[in-house]
């Protein structure tokens, strides 16, 4: 009966532990992942490059469509409109999931009426002359890291939890970075903030996201901050025009058409 | 020969030097502890010296090389970078070899700070159009995989030799060696990291003693290398040279000076001068540099003479009977003024070189006046007190005390001077002006050679790698041009980018340029590829759209390269030529064949070309140097010949002192000059340090020929005693010299080993000058007016 009423106790306990434990870091991420549920989405971003005295202004109009069975494969066009003299300069990228597959790319030069597959190419490279690496706007899948949930943290006011996450050691030649810091809000399942850590394990720049607005019934970022103290750099990236969902056709997404 | 203080005017009973050194013998021990004091205070301030050898220590601050430099480093980054060469000979190219290299270079990013990017022929990307199909191209690393067998391997390599950006640059273009480029981050300010070159030279260094890496053995080259090991070289080079000068020292003592004391004193005086010269140095925050290392070496040899005059009048007086306190205070009543008077003439020889642009000259040149101002007070203050302990009447010398003999090896030396002098004046004066107007004309066909890199001996590993880079790849110098539109998107004019293009084109094309980059190279290569590997592609594109276009491919596919090579904004871009270590004729002749070019394509003015690199700096470093060493020399000159003409008070006898002070100049630089040996950095900067030292003999020798000529009114008798009286410590001070300045033929660095023999030559120079030229030139133009009538002028008549 003691023995019976001990199990019973341990029962309750430990279903009670299951139920209310602490999500894991891979947990969170996977509901990060999950919070752009959309089908589609159609946005303009503006990115502002700062160096010292001098800045560069960047335009650019995107599409973005979800793919296969669980709609984690992605195609994404992005056409240019700031600078003037590269209007219209268009990527398309059809990226998977699958860990083990590369992505496709194409680029369209308007002035050489050339359309172009690119394959292979590095990720380390910043992105347009940007804090931003072509690395931090790639769809990168929850799996590449091991995350770790190492806390909780106040950002703004706002709780979040603290997520470590390390590249897997296999592709750890593709990434600038030792590590991420990821402050994730626990209300939205968005990130407040990201610090980036080099190789040597130092601070190389810092993310701080903003302007969460709920659109289409999607929570979604629109503005991002990054900084490079070393470099005095910092990158503004600002999103309107957002919606989602608005059932944009396959043809859109075919190099074909990139020549529009 | 007689010994002339007999007659002397008793060395000044009651002037200022004779008070003070009585005070000083009164209160030794209250002195003693002062000179302790002060001591322990610089040497409490040694440890703050920092050893500067960044390549534009030799400018100051505003010149037009650091202007360039800035403009540089601001558009494009930190230009500092290691570089590490594999050579096929202690590297052998196997898959094993090569696959540590390839995971070297992430050990790097991750253990190297600042390290910004690692690039060797192993990871660097290659754009090209992909064989057959037209619509692609392929982005990647040229050794995507690291082939499995030597031959494959060697297929692979070759192949590499066909890409002209990988020749030169990540492959020598006989194959033989592979170069492994750390780029580097902008540094920290100094609070943050006060040395960031030792910072990288470390990290690299400790990587490449990991184990796994203990195979590769690469040879390492760039500024935080070079700069962290010729500091160690010069810090060894520093102590071992110093050590080195106080044992030859100390012979030299033991040989000329008398007991024990008469070899530490003058040690002890000028050792405690250079440290409160060093330890000045950190208190005011100036830095030591390469030119520094002979600072502890020069300062002893000139400093140590102060104390041999002082030690050697203590005896003549002692050798008369005098006792110890007393033969001190009239020792250094008399020889105080000239001791000041000298240190003051070879620290406004030194001071000349504040007179120069170039930053260490006018740094040594304010040590030296410095250090020479301290072993004249420490002279002063510590010789009458470490010589007032003991009997109070010392035993005087026997040997040279017996008037009758003929003396020692030092007396018949001056004894045949004295004869050759008063038989052959004409003769003489025939010889020496033939040589002074020889070689003066060789001293203003002077060349300079400022190529610093090749200042070490060939033995020194850091001289190897440089003969690597120049061997194999012919990469050693760069030349910089930056040219600015002054617009946004400037660059991305059709027309600009076709002249840039043109501009790199003529420069490849020269026969001293190894390599030339610029943007144009990329563009024409990225569209090339775009277009199915055709190479009538291989040419920019036309319209300022396409211009654009690619450049934004090019940008979206990995800034940093395009960071090195245009301005952020599109405002500016760079033209980088690399060539072999060249010559100064050679290397004004490109830079001159640039601006021609560049005169040309670029007529409207509207384009701003600044040039600058490591070559501009040296081209500029000669033009300092000439200037520097002509103005410090003719500052020297100037000074020193009127603090003469005061000192003697006679303009003719002042012009004629300086005559033995300029030959030792013409004769050693305008020997090199007649010959055609270059001067480089080193042995240039040091005709104003030769008059300052070479005037002391001077100002010793002729105010005494003056008083004796004014005791006897006969200038044969006068030129005897002054003769026996100077002559034999001038004989030593310069024995001292050359025998002293000679522990720079022990020197690594090449330009302190011909230090040490131009020295040697142009001190032996000017005592033969004092002793035999200006001694025949006085004898014949007879500058202090005619003989009186007295018993020496009677005795000649009669003879």
């Amino acid at each position: 009966m003691i023995r019976m009423t001990v199990s019973l106790i341990c029962l309750i306990l430990l279903s009670a532990g299951i139920g209310y434990a602490e999500p894991t870091g891979r947990d969170i991420m996977v509901k990060v992942d999950e919070v752009d549920n959309s089908r589609d989405a159609v946005m303009s971003s503006m990115m502002v490059i700062e160096r010292g005295n001098s800045k560069l202004v960047r335009r650019m109009e995107s599409r973005t469509k979800q793919y296969g069975e669980s709609l984690k494969d992605e195609r994404t066009l992005i056409r240019f409109v700031e600078p003037a003299d590269v209007h219209d300069t268009a990527y398309l990228t059809w990226s998977y999931d699958d860990p083990e597959r590369e992505d496709d790319m194409w680029v369209y030069l308007p002035a050489e009426s050339l359309v172009r597959r690119i394959s292979g190419g590095g990720k380390k490279g910043a992105f347009m002359r940007s804090d931003l690496a072509n690395e931090d706007i790639e769809d990168r899948a929850v799996d590449d890291d091991e995350h770790t949930l190492t806390g909780e943290e106040e950002v703004s006011g706002v709780a979040c939890y603290v997520v470590e996450s390390v590249p897997r050691p296999e592709l750890k030649k593709d990434t600038n970075y030792s590590k991420r810091v990821q402050f994730i809000r626990k209300d939205l399942y968005l990130p407040a903030r990201i610090d980036y850590y080099n190789k040597r394990g130092k601070l190389l720049k810092t993310a701080t996201f903003g302007g969460y607005k709920q659109i289409d019934g999607i929570w979604t970022v629109t503005r991002f901050l990054y900084e490079t103290p070393r470099r005095k750099t910092r990158t503004l990236l600002q999103r309107s025009n957002i919606s989602y969902n608005q059932g944009l056709g396959d043809a859109l997404f075919l190099q074909n058409n990139l020549m529009r | 020969m007689d010994n002339t203080h007999n007659n002397a005017p008793g060395g000044g009973q009651d002037n200022f030097w004779y008070r003070l050194t009585a005070n000083i013998i009164r209160f030794r021990w209250l002195w003693l502890i002062g000179v302790i004091g002060v001591t322990a205070i610089f040497f409490s301030q040694m440890s703050k010296v920092r050893f500067d050898n960044s390549s534009d220590i030799w400018f100051v601050e505003g010149h037009s090389a650091i202007k360039a430099k800035e403009r540089f480093d601001n558009a494009f980054g930190n230009a500092e970078f290691t570089l590490l060469l594999f050579t096929r000979e202690r590297t052998p190219f196997t898959a094993e070899n090569l696959e540590a290299m390839s995971s070297l270079t992430e050990r790097f990013m991750e253990t190297v700070p600042y390290a910004r990017k690692v690039t060797w022929l192993g990871n660097v990307e290659q754009i090209q159009g992909v064989e057959g199909r037209e619509q692609e191209v392929l982005i990647e690393d040229f050794l995507a995989v690291i082939p499995e067998t030597r031959a494959k391997i060697d297929k692979r390599l070759k192949e590499a030799l066909v890409e002209p950006e990988l020749v030169d640059n990540l492959i020598s273009r006989d194959g033989t060696v592979l170069t492994m480029l750390i780029e580097l981050d902008t540094y920290p300010g100094e609070e943050e990291d006060s040395n960031p070159r030792y910072t990288v030279a470390e990290a690299v260094n400790a990587v490449l003693a990991e184990e796994a890496y203990s195979g590769l053995k690469p040879y390492v080259a760039g500024s935080p290398h070079f700069s962290y090991e010729y500091d160690a070289l010069a810090k060894q080079q520093t102590s071992k040279l110093f050590m080195l000068i106080i044992l030859v020292m100390a012979v030299l003592l033991l040989w000329l000076a008398r007991g024990p004391r008469g070899i530490v004193v003058p040690l002890l005086i000028t050792i405690i001068a250079v440290f409160w010269t060093i330890g000045t140095i950190g208190a005011i925050g100036f830095t030591m540099n390469l030119l520094s290392i002979a600072l502890p070496t020069m300062l002893i040899c000139v400093g140590i003479g102060d104390s041999m005059h002082g030690i050697t009048a203590f005896h003549d007086y002692v050798d008369r009977g005098e006792s110890r306190i007393d033969a001190l205070k009239k020792a250094f009543g008399e020889v105080g003024g000239p001791i000041m008077l000298t240190s003051l003439t070879t620290a406004a020889g030194s001071l000349a070189y504040l007179t120069t642009f170039v930053k260490p000259y006018r740094e040594m040149g304010v040590y030296i006046a410095c250090g020479v101002f301290y072993a004249f007070v420490l002279t002063v203050i510590l010789t009458p007190i470490l010589y007032s302990f003991g009997k109070k009447y010392p035993k005087p010398s026997r040997k040279r005390n017996n008037k009758e003999s003929a003396g020692d090896f030092f007396d018949r030396w001056l004894q045949l001077v004295y004869r050759v002098v008063v038989k052959h004046p004409r003769t003489i004066i025939v010889f020496f002006s033939t040589i002074l107007i020889v070689t003066f004309w060789g001293f203003t066909n002077i060349k300079v050679e400022s190529n610093t890199a090749k200042l070490v001996f060939k033995s020194q590993p850091l001289r190897q790698t440089m003969d690597i880079i120049d061997e194999r790849l012919g990469t050693n110098f760069s030349l910089e041009y930056l040219l600015n539109t002054g617009e946004e998107s400037g660059i991305k004019d059709p027309e600009f980018m076709g002249k840039l293009d043109k501009l790199m084109v003529m420069a490849e094309e020269h026969p001293l340029v190894t390599k030339a980059t610029s943007v144009t190279t990329v563009l024409k290569k990225i569209r090339r590829a775009l277009n199915g590997n055709d190479p009538d592609f291989y040419a920019l594109p036309e319209s300022r759209d396409a211009l654009a276009q690619y450049l934004f491919l090019y940008e979206s596919s990995g800034g940093s390269t395009l960071d090195m090579l245009v301005g952020f904004t599109y405002d500016q871009a760079r033209l980088s030529l690399k060539m072999k270590s060249l010559d100064t004729y050679d290397a004004r002749k490109l830079s001159d064949f640039m601006h021609a070019n560049i005169d040309t394509l670029f007529t409207d003015g509207e384009v701003e070309i600044i040039e600058a690199g490591g070559m501009r700096n040296y081209l500029a470093l000669n033009d300092i140097l000439f200037e520097g060493q002509r103005n410090s020399f003719i500052a020297a000159l100037s000074v020193i010949t009127l603090v003469m003409i005061i000192v003697l008070r006679s303009f003719k006898l002042g012009l004629i002192s300086m005559i033995p002070n300029v030959l030792p100049v013409f004769a050693t630089m305008g020997f090199m000059g007649l010959f055609g040996f270059y001067l480089d950095v080193i042995t240039i900067s040091f005709a104003a340090v030769i008059i300052g030292v070479a005037v002391d003999d001077s100002i010793h020798f002729f105010t005494r020929f003056k008083s004796e000529f004014s005791r006897t009114g006969n200038y044969e008798n006068a030129l005897k005693s002054t003769l026996g009286s100077v002559g034999r410590p001038l004989t030593f001070t310069t024995m001292i010299l050359v025998i002293g300045n000679g522990v720079f033929l022990f020197s690594y660095l090449l330009g302190f080993f011909k230090l040490g023999l131009l020295f040697g030559v142009a001190f032996t120079w000017a005592l033969m000058a004092d002793f035999f030229f200006a001694s025949a030139l006085i004898m014949i133009l007879k500058p202090l007016g005619p003989e009186l009538p007295g018993p020496a002028s009677i005795e000649k008549e009669n003879k």
